[in-house]
This record gives structure tokens, C-alpha cells and sequence, in this order.
């Protein structure tokens, strides 16, 4: 069964000052010297981005994360997506991930986008014998035309855009992370990415969302987390969690 | 990664096709806007590999077709073990953007590296079998068992590899560190010497130099027709135990890899 727990997880980013804790030489001479050289070296300065947060989504949460810059909210939808593990605290995850944070990884700017299917289908976990489908279906929906068959290079970079959308939006997953800034291209194919992105989000199990807009929320989530400090302060549905997040930022200002 | 303790004993052999096809590209890559494409590789290894042997083969008094044989795959494994060993540090890193957006096991960008200096060493033996066939008159049976001495070699370059990239994204300087120890080796390992010019008492230190006994289990067989029985043992030894502990400590860092990537 498709879940999320996370239990009292902490998650930390090395902050990187000097190159003296990340040396090696000063780490041999730490040791050789029962710290008595460079022994501040192993004592390495984090930021706690997550600080003992507990979570629980079942099959068939839609999860919106909401918060102010800085809140966390990046760091837990990367936790989710197992790119950054938690420092401690007890994280399961069950179910196969899809994560839209970025876009524009791993393809080869020298060749055609249909060449460059051929490997995404493979990172993407797509079957040989699916690999026509999803080519058609990527060509149809890019309306990239003649320009398929040529090399990324000489894509404009909205172009481009569409076509990493259009490639890593055609498989569903179980478990579906969603960084809603990622950008896709002009006004009319705007329309076209959201109702892509529509479709695939209904055909997964679970789907946690990061958002600074009410009407996606209200629109695509049955749940709301409100997170501050790397701490959720408040969850619940959307529509009370969003008049929290209102109320907070009107007394903040 | 659906889980954020992952299996990794479960998960460290898996999509080797995958990396494959990876390495595959990555090599196309390295020479697409080159008319000669991979045979520089060739060509930058033959020079290499010639010019050692002409002025090497006069210092030590050997037969020249011999001692190219000798040079040729000795610089073949050594440029193996050594690119793997200087560069396993940014494995992980150089490919974060696969890493972070695929659902892929990040150990597979380590097996993508290794077969990539994998196939280099692929081109180099191929080319060193025509020289072999011309040099080496009586060819037998027993060079076959330069295979598994082969086989050897990835083995102990896969367990580097494991933990060099394991420590190589917290340590910023493991890759310079590595790189004068193998320009140290280089010269103290008889890549390109023979080690009886050494003479008797200095010769312990090539013994004791597992380096030594992995390009002796591959040279052993095809030069002396012969099975260099210690070297087989010492090198599949060391091997194994690379390999375990390579392993292992990929599986203790694994979930302190992302956090230094960011």
C-alpha cells in the first residue's frame, strides 16, 4: 500500500565555509591525532531545514505544502522524493516516486529529442515495447513539428521546456512530488502543461504538492500541511489551512 | 529511491544495462565532433605506449616485440585503475541531474563511470591483440587465463570506485590526495620496467605492491605462458575484499550522499 511516514525526522544541510572540514588531509591529521590537530574540523556547522517533523499520507492524499521561503518545504519535498535522507527520526516510504522539482536533466543537448526519448524512457522506467507510444505521444503534445528530428541545440528554450515537460510527465507513479515554480513556456502552452499535469496527478496514488496559490490547492488537494521554521504548524484542509496562512501573513505582515 | 533506508545490497547490481547504454553514450559524447571519433584513444595510448618502448626497451636490453607487449598492457590496466581511481571522487556529482530527477538507484551512476573506463580499456586490449599475435610465437591455451585476470581488475576498480565516491562528495581534496599517490605508484609499480632490473634485494617492494600482482595476472599468462599462481591468489583476494568493503561502506554513507550534493 502507497504511504508516506515520516517520525520526528530531522534533516540538515552541511553549510560549506571553508575547505578546511571538507579535507581530507585535515581529517587523517584529526584522527592521527585524537583531535588534538584540526579537530574542529569534524565539527561541520548545519542548517537544520527540518526539525522533528512527523507526517503520515495515505493512498489517495492530495497533499498541498505551504509556507513562506525558508519554510521547508523545499528540503521535505526532497526528502519524499529520497534525493536528501533524513539525519534522524524514522522515514518509509512505500510506493514508486515521480518527482517534478527541476526540469531539464540528463538529456543530450547534441542530438534530436526523439533520440534523447530513448534514454529518458530508459531513466524513466518505460518498456521497449512502449517506447514508440511514448515517442508518439511526447511529438503529439510538444508540437514541436519538423524540430523532433533535430538536435536540442537548436531549440529556442521555450521549446526545450516543452519537450522536458512533455518527457517527464508521460508515467504515472505511485507517489507523485510536485515543486509547483516549475515553469512551461508560453500562455497557450500553459494550458496545455497544466492539463497534462492534471492527468497524470489523477492517476496517482498520492500527490504532495508545494504551492503558493490558493486556487491550485483548492482545485487539485483534499489536504493542506502549513510549515514554518521546518516545523508543520498546521494541518488540515485546504481552505482552514489557507485562511491560517492568511491570518499569519497579515499579522506578520 | 522509495524508501529512504534503501537496500543497497539489493539495489547495487541493478540497471547495469541501464549504465551501460549510459557509459555507451558517454563515450559517443567524448569524441561526437571528432572525425576519428573513439580511435583517439588509440592513437593517444599507441604514442604513449611506443615511445616507452623504444626508449625503455634500449635501457633494459629486452627483446623490442616482447617488451611491447609487456608496455602496452601494462599501460592499458594502469590507465584503468588510475582514471578510475582519480576520478570515482565526482562520480556522484557529475551526475547529480540524472540522480535528483530520476527514481534511479544513485549506485548505478557509479557502475555507468567504471564501465566507461571499462570500455576505454576494452579498446586498448583489443588493439594490444594484434601486437600480442605478431609478438608472442608460442601462444597457448594458458593465455586465456588472462580473462579472469581481467575480471580481477574491474572487480578491485568497481570496490575503489564504490568508496572512493562514497567520501569523495564530503571531501573536496580526495581527488588531488589520490592523484599524487598514483603519480607516486606509477613510478614504483613496473608498469613500464621489468622488475628484474630491479635486482634481488629491492625486489620485495615490488611483491609487497598489490598493484603489481593485478598487471601480472593479466601480463603473467599471455608473456610467460605460465599462471603466476601468488599474483592470482594475492590479486583475487584483495579484489573480493575491495569489492566487500566497497560495499559496505557505500551502504553506511548512502543516506549522507544527497545531503552533500546540495
Amino acid at each position: 500500500m502507497t504511504h508516506i511516514h515520516f517520525d520526528n525526522i530531522d534533516v540538515s544541510y552541511p553549510i560549506r565555509v571553508g575547505g578546511r572540514e571538507r579535507s581530507t588531509m585535515a581529517a587523517l591529521a584529526a584522527t592521527a591525532s585524537f583531535g588534538r590537530i584540526a579537530g574542529d574540523m569534524k565539527k561541520i556547522p548545519y542548517v537544520n531545514a527540518i526539525r522533528g517533523l512527523s507526517l503520515d499520507v495515505k493512498s489517495g492524499d492530495r497533499l498541498a505544502v505551504i509556507g513562506r521561503n525558508g519554510a521547508g518545504k523545499s528540503t521535505l519535498l526532497k526528502t519524499v522524493s529520497g534525493i536528501i535522507h533524513p539525519l534522524s527520526g524514522k522515514a518509509d516510504i512505500e510506493g514508486s516516486i515521480l518527482s517534478l522539482l527541476s526540469l531539464g536533466s540528463g538529456v543530450n543537448m547534441e542530438v534530436s529529442a526523439r533520440t534523447n526519448l530513448k534514454l529518458i524512457s530508459r531513466l524513466l522506467g518505460i518498456s521497449k515495447g512502449e517506447l514508440e507510444a511514448f515517442t508518439e505521444n511526447v511529438l503529439e503534445f510538444t508540437e514541436l513539428g519538423e524540430f523532433f528530428d533535430l538536435p536540442l541545440n537548436t531549440y529556442s528554450s521555450g521549446m526545450l521546456v516543452r519537450f522536458m515537460f512533455g518527457a517527464v510527465t508521460y508515467k504515472p507513479a505511485d507517489i507523485i512530488v510536485v515543486d509547483e515554480v516549475i515553469g512551461a513556456g508560453d500562455a497557450k502552452f500553459f494550458k496545455k502543461a497544466e492539463a497534462r499535469a492534471r492527468e497524470l496527478f489523477k492517476k496517482s496514488n498520492i500527490l504532495v504538492l508545494s504551492t503558493h496559490s490558493p486556487d491550485i490547492t483548492y482545485e487539485l488537494c483534499n489536504r493542506a500541511i502549513l510549515m514554518a521554521r521546518g516545523e508543520i504548524i498546521m494541518d488540515g484542509t485546504p481552505k482552514d489551512v489557507w485562511e491560517e496562512y492568511h491570518a499569519i501573513l497579515e499579522r506578520e505582515g | 529511491m522509495a524508501s529512504s533506508k534503501p537496500n543497497v545490497f539489493g539495489r547495487l547490481f541493478p540497471k547495469w544495462d541501464l549504465a551501460f547504454d549510459l557509459a555507451w553514450q558517454d563515450i559517443k559524447d567524448r569524441f561526437s565532433r571528432t572525425v576519428l571519433g573513439p580511435f583517439w584513444i588509440v592513437i593517444s595510448n599507441a604514442m604513449l605506449v611506443i615511445g616507452i618502448t623504444i626508449v625503455f626497451g634500449a635501457l633494459f636490453k629486452t627483446p623490442i616485440a616482447d617488451f611491447l607487449v609487456y608496455v602496452s598492457l601494462g599501460i592499458a590496466l594502469w590507465t584503468f585503475l588510475s582514471t578510475v581511481m582519480t576520478g570515482a571522487s565526482s562520480y556522484l556529482e557529475s551526475g547529480k541531474n540524472i540522480l535528483f530527477t530520476y527514481n534511479v538507484p544513485w549506485s548505478m551512476q557509479i557502475t555507468r563511470k567504471v564501465f566507461v573506463e571499462g570500455i576505454v580499456l576494452a579498446i586498448h586490449l583489443l588493439v594490444a591483440i594484434p601486437v600480442i599475435l605478431i609478438a608472442q610465437k608460442d601462444l597457448g591455451v594458458v593465455s586465456f587465463m588472462a580473462i579472469p585476470g581481467i575480471f580481477t581488475n574491474l572487480m578491485f576498480a568497481y570496490g575503489l570506485a564504490l568508496i572512493i565516491a562514497s567520501y569523495g562528495v564530503r571531501y573536496s581534496d580526495l581527488s588531488h590526495a589520490l592523484e599524487s599517490i598514483m603519480l607516486f605508484l606509477f613510478l614504483f609499480t613496473p608498469v613500464f620496467w621489468l622488475e628484474s632490473a630491479l635486482g634481488p634485494t629491492r625486489s620485495a617492494f615490488v611483491h609487497y605492491n598489490p598493484l603489481f600482482h593485478f598487471l601480472e595476472v593479466v601480463r603473467g599468462p599471455i608473456l610467460d605462458q605460465g599462471i603466476p599462481l601468488d599474483s592470482f591468489i594475492i590479486a583475487t583476494t584483495v579484489s573480493v575484499g575491495v569489492l566487500t568493503l566497497g560495499i559496505f561502506i557505500y551502504s553506511k554513507r548512502r543516506s549522507k550522499i544527497g545531503m552533500w550534493m546540495q
